[in-house]
């Protein structure tokens, strides 16, 4: 499928969001969950267990999208809003299979392209779960988290979106992922 | 208690507490969590199962995710209940077919606790039955160390097939070598474990067809076992190859499982490739790179996240740049070949790959390679990369003071890193084109080391910068091959040219400087060069950050050179410098400055200061214990310092074994520095001197004096023990010649430094015992003037060769008059004892038996009696006499 450019111009959009337009928010966040289902559709079609890679979808999104590289002060607005409706979508996905047919929840294999584990087989349901759990905690480790999981940004971006060092983004991702490994064999 | 608190705060405090542990250093948290936690043992204990799950891959993780949360929380009816002669404990793990069970025996004589495999109910099906049976009968024929071995089976009351096994309690290879930060070759040593265990297997016809780390298990004692046979294959038939089927892993099955090619031993050998890419690398290999090359995936994470890629190669005790150099090697080629598509391509068995490995191992060329000249340089310069890491010449030690030694070893772990870059330098400057691939196979290394020096001559008047950067390069590979005659002029022409290049080139100048400074003060001890030694160190302070390390070695220069000359004085305070040059350079805790701690305590003893080397030999040695990952000679040096100076304290049953283990372990591995293994071995015959082993001792300094040729101060070190060695045996003559040629190595021009001072003494021991009384008379008057009033130790020394020298003249009283300061001394030192102090109060005996004085002289006896047989696990001469002696006095007749 050749990528069309969309009707919306989505740099007006990102400049909206960082500007503070909720209205423009909402926009692109339709747009993004829109974009990510289509493509996720294509690849979970498969079957189960498959390997999806944010970091890889995130970029190749707005690339689709804008056609040009996107600038740094605008990242952190987009991905942002990318994570959040790539959690979305994976959540929505995974709720409506549940009800379907499956007793367990959707496994999906999150990859963030940068993990030292590797891929990780996520339970969809159950991690989202933990992440609420994590955000009640620390509001920072889950960000961190999320961002990385779903957004797929890589620990050096992280550190320069959050003005930190790489070395405290990565010790605050290992805590966060002690986290959710640990409670997501409790709430089960 | 923390129950009290709101659960979000508790774990927020948890949180908090887990982000602190991952700060401090890995052998440290659990010190630091303890401090924190002040006795709150639940608040700890829930901070320390949160750590456990930091690195493991979540797939390792329990029960991580939901499939085999429901298979794990259904009650399984068959816990204890019984099988056989089992009762079943616990669910250990479920696959296709079956599941297995942790089982105890209820009467078995042997008490044996197993893993029981049982057919699944419902599975029973007719094919898997036979697929169950096959595996027992696969199992039957299998009886290797590496396998877990096929223990009993039978058929169950509702009629499914079982069988134990030997449980095998481990970890997943990949979790046993990341938790323990395994380094690269000892990841291979337990993979070829592994590979013994498959290609036996091959022998007997089994082709395994499912290796993956989950696969192969390493008990807490680092044995591997290999498991899981379920979907093995017999060989037996004609063809010796048989169709695939649809089991199988995806992420490490061969191509011709998803094509349904013939599978064979190969098979095997692919999969074999996929676990070694992923035990090296810590990632699997990517589905499109399939053949293709390890390091470039890697190098494509570390442009993605290159903190990621560190953490991995931390996980392998070395550097990300290390990481890649040796996957990018041969390394990276032997997975290659194991993983090649085309079956024709690949190993042919897992024996050679095995062999491929060990060849790696020991430092040889390996088959996966091309026989070019580029690549037998290069092996030719790692074969000699401690020693082309070094950056001195001089490496055995100094005794020379009373007993104690002085190995100098050179940074090894740091070094190995500049070595590295040497390396590539070498590589990329020179030989990037290949430009000698053509020129004929018979080439040598060494030719190109100096054709590459010859380039970077020809290219000094375009670019002095860089060629001094290169020539400094390549002379410190020849100073580590020992041919100053190469090293010299070399260094030369980097310093000539780096003067030319000015600061762009400021430290590769003034470390070549620096080096051929050293080679005048330490070799030829010619002092002349001292200036040039302290401008380069004053320039190189001056550039700051760039040139730490070449002025850390440059300190070491410079305390060494202080050694050299004698002057103890100078030593603390250039020591510590040094230290403190490494500390800034490398960080701690580092090998290198575990190293450089090693170096400082090694001086310390060599001044007869003992006492001061115990704290940083300690902390050498515990540093390097955590470090756990050091490159083995450095860990060895410190050994051998952390033993010298244990024994120095008078702690040789804790030293002795260190020792040996040291020299076993120097031994068996390859390509350790033939320096280092000296060093641990003239570490040993000191310890055997005080041992009062002498004749042992002699033998192995008759071997080190053979070995050492140069006009260094080692060889006056390690003449001078033997010279006590031969003296402990009674031949006086030996111990002559042997002090006279250590005074001739060391004292020829200096002789008023310390350990002159020490060896003068000692040769007028020697002449006194073979009557020269003569020259030891002149000898010692000359001593008398020259020792110092601080000098306690020689003065003591002085006292009892004096004495002995009056005695032998027939002048009882003078020789009491001179020991008697001494004999007080030595009969007041009790419990700190030494031998030198049973020495004198045997001499003093012998006085009071020319003055006729019976009870002094069996009371000194008794004295020196207990104080050998304290010190000395051998029987030596002088024991011997003091005790038939002894016996004489006490049964009546003196002679």
């Amino acid at each position: 499928m050749e990528p069309t450019p969309p009707p919306v111009a989505i740099d007006a959009l990102v400049a909206a969001v960082r500007a503070g337009d909720s209205e423009a928010s909402d926009r692109l966040f339709a747009l993004l969950y829109e974009e990510f289902r289509a493509q996720a559709h294509v690849l979970l079609r498969l079957g189960p267990q498959q390997t999806l890679c944010t970091t890889e979808l995130v970029n190749e999104t707005w690339l689709r999208l804008s056609g040009r590289v996107l600038a740094i002060e605008d990242r952190a607005h987009f991905v942002n809003l990318a994570a959040r409706a790539m959690r979305q979508l994976l959540i929505d996905r995974a709720r409506r299979r549940h009800a379907d047919k499956r007793a367990a929840g959707e496994v999906l294999t999150l990859r963030a392209a940068t993990d030292v584990a590797g891929e990780e087989p996520f339970d969809v349901l159950a991690l989202d779960r933990v992440m609420t759990m994590l955000q009640a905690v620390d509001a920072r480790l889950a960000e961190v988290a999320h961002l990385h999981l779903f957004g797929g940004l890589g620990f050096a971006e992280l550190a320069q979106m959050r003005g930190v060092t790489e070395r405290t983004v990565f010790r605050d991702w290992r805590a966060a992922r002690m986290f959710l490994l640990r409670f997501i064999q409790e709430i089960a | 208690m923390t129950a009290a608190l709101d659960p979000a705060e508790h774990m927020r405090r948890v949180l908090e507490l887990v982000r602190g542990a991952l700060d401090q250093p890995a052998t440290q948290r659990p010190a630091w969590l303890a401090r924190r936690c002040a006795g709150d043992d639940a608040l700890q204990r829930e901070v320390l199962a949160m750590l456990a799950l930091d690195g493991i891959p979540a797939h390792l993780a329990p029960a991580w995710t939901l499939t085999q949360r429901a298979e794990t929380a259904a009650a399984d009816p068959l816990i204890g209940a019984r099988i056989d002669r089992f009762r079943i404990d616990r669910r250990l793990g479920s696959g296709g077919m079956g599941t297995v069970y942790r089982a105890e025996p209820v009467d078995g004589v042997a008490r044996q606790t197993v893993a029981l495999k049982l057919v699944k109910r419902g599975m029973d099906s007719e094919e898997i039955v036979a697929r169950f049976l096959r595996e027992r009968t696969i199992l039957a024929r299998l009886e290797h160390p590496h396998i877990a071995r096929l223990l009993d089976g039978g058929i169950s009351g509702d009629g499914r097939p079982w069988f134990a096994l030997e449980l095998v309690d481990g970890q997943s290879l990949l979790e046993w070598c990341d938790v323990r930060t395994l380094d690269l070759a000892a990841r291979v040593d337990l993979f070829l474990d592994a590979c013994d265990a498959v290609a036996y297997a091959h022998r007997n016809l089994v082709v395994h067809r499912d290796l993956k780390p989950a696969n192969m298990l390493v008990t807490a004692d680092g044995t591997l076992k290999l498991l899981d046979f379920g979907i093995a294959k017999l060989l037996d038939g004609a063809a010796g190859a048989t169709r695939g089927g649809v089991l199988m892993t995806p992420e490490y099955a061969a191509p011709e499982q998803f094509s349904a090619g013939s599978i064979t031993t190969q098979t095997d050998v692919f999969q074999l490739g996929v676990v070694l890419h992923e035990l090296l690398a810590g990632v699997r290999p990517a589905q499109t790179q399939r053949g293709a090359d390890v390091a470039a995936q890697l190098r494509e994470l570390r442009m993605r996240d290159p903190v990621a890629l560190e953490t991995l190669a931390r996980a392998r005790g070395c550097g990300a740049g290390a990481l890649l150099r040796a996957l990018r090697g041969d390394l990276g080629r032997i997975v290659r070949r194991a993983m090649q598509v085309d079956v024709a391509q690949r190993y042919a068995s897992v024996g050679a790959l095995a062999d491929d490995l060990q060849r790696w191992r020991r430092g040889v060329p390996v088959s996966a390679t091309a026989d070019t000249l580029r690549y037998r340089m290069r092996m030719f310069l790692r074969r000699h990369r401690v020693a082309v890491a070094s950056t001195a010449a001089v490496a055995l030690a100094l005794l020379v003071g009373i007993g104690v030694a002085w190995h100098e070893a050179w940074q090894r772990a740091a070094a190995e890193r500049d070595a590295g870059t040497a390396l590539a330098m070498l590589e990329d400057v020179f030989l990037g084109a290949d430009p000698y691939a053509a020129k004929g196979s018979d080439t040598r290394a060494l030719d190109l080391v100096s054709r590459a020096r010859e380039r970077a001559l020809a290219q000094a008047a375009d670019n002095p910068a860089l060629a001094a950067r290169l020539l400094t390069e390549i002379g410190g590979v020849y100073v580590s091959l020992g041919d100053r005659d190469q090293a010299e002029p070399t260094l030369r022409a980097a310093l000539a040219a780096g003067e030319r290049a000015g600061a762009a080139a400021l430290v590769h100048t003034e470390g070549a400087r620096a080096r051929l400074a050293h080679y005048t003060l330490v070799v030829d001890g010619n002092t002349a060069a001292a200036g040039d030694l302290d401008l380069a160190i004053e320039r190189l302070r001056g550039a700051g950050e760039p040139a730490l390390r070449t002025l850390a070695q440059a300190l070491d220069f410079k305390a060494d050179a202080a050694f050299n000359r004698g002057d103890y004085a100078a030593i603390p305070q250039l020591s510590a410098l040094a230290l403190e040059a490494h500390r800034r350079a490398a960080g701690e805790p580092s090998s290198e400055f575990a190293t450089a701690l090693g170096n400082q305590a090694s001086l310390l003893r060599a001044i007869d200061r003992a006492d001061e080397a115990m704290a940083p030999a300690a902390r050498a040695y515990a540093m390097m214990q955590r470090l756990g990952t050091a490159a083995p000679s450095a860990r060895l040096y410190v050994e051998q310092q952390y033993a010298g100076a244990l024994a120095a304290n008078g702690r040789n049953r804790e030293a002795e074994p260190l020792l040996r283990q040291a020299l076993a372990r120097a031994r068996a591995t390859p390509g350790t520095d033939h320096l280092l293994v000296e060093g641990i071995r003239w570490e040993l015959a000191n310890l055997q001197l005080e041992l009062g082993e002498f004749d042992t001792a002699a033998r192995a300094l008759r071997e080190l004096a053979a070995a050492a040729a140069d006009k260094s101060a080692n060889g006056a070190a390690i003449h001078n023990a033997l010279g006590h060695a031969e003296l402990g045996r009674n031949d006086a003559l030996a111990a002559l010649a042997a002090f006279e040629r250590a005074f001739a190595l060391l004292c020829e021009s200096t002789a008023t430094s310390p350990p002159c001072v020490a060896i003068g003494l000692n040769r007028a021991d020697a002449w006194v015992q073979s009557g020269r009384l003569e020259q030891a008379d002149s000898a010692l008057a000359e001593l008398d003037a020259r020792i110092g009033a601080d000098a306690q130790a020689a003065r003591a020394r002085w006292r009892v060769v004096a004495a002995a020298l009056r005695l032998a003249q027939g002048d009882a009283d003078a020789a009491a008059r001179i020991l008697a300061p001494r004999a007080q001394q030595a009969r007041a030192a009790g419990a700190h004892a030494d031998i030198a102090d049973a020495l004198a109060l045997v001499l003093w005996a012998r006085i009071a038996r020319q003055r006729g004085e019976v009870g002094a002289e069996l009371a000194d006896l008794h004295a020196a009696e207990r104080r050998m047989d304290a010190l000395w696990e051998g029987q030596p001469a002088a024991l011997i006499e003091v005790r038939a002696r002894i016996r004489a006095l006490e049964h009546g007749a003196p002679r």
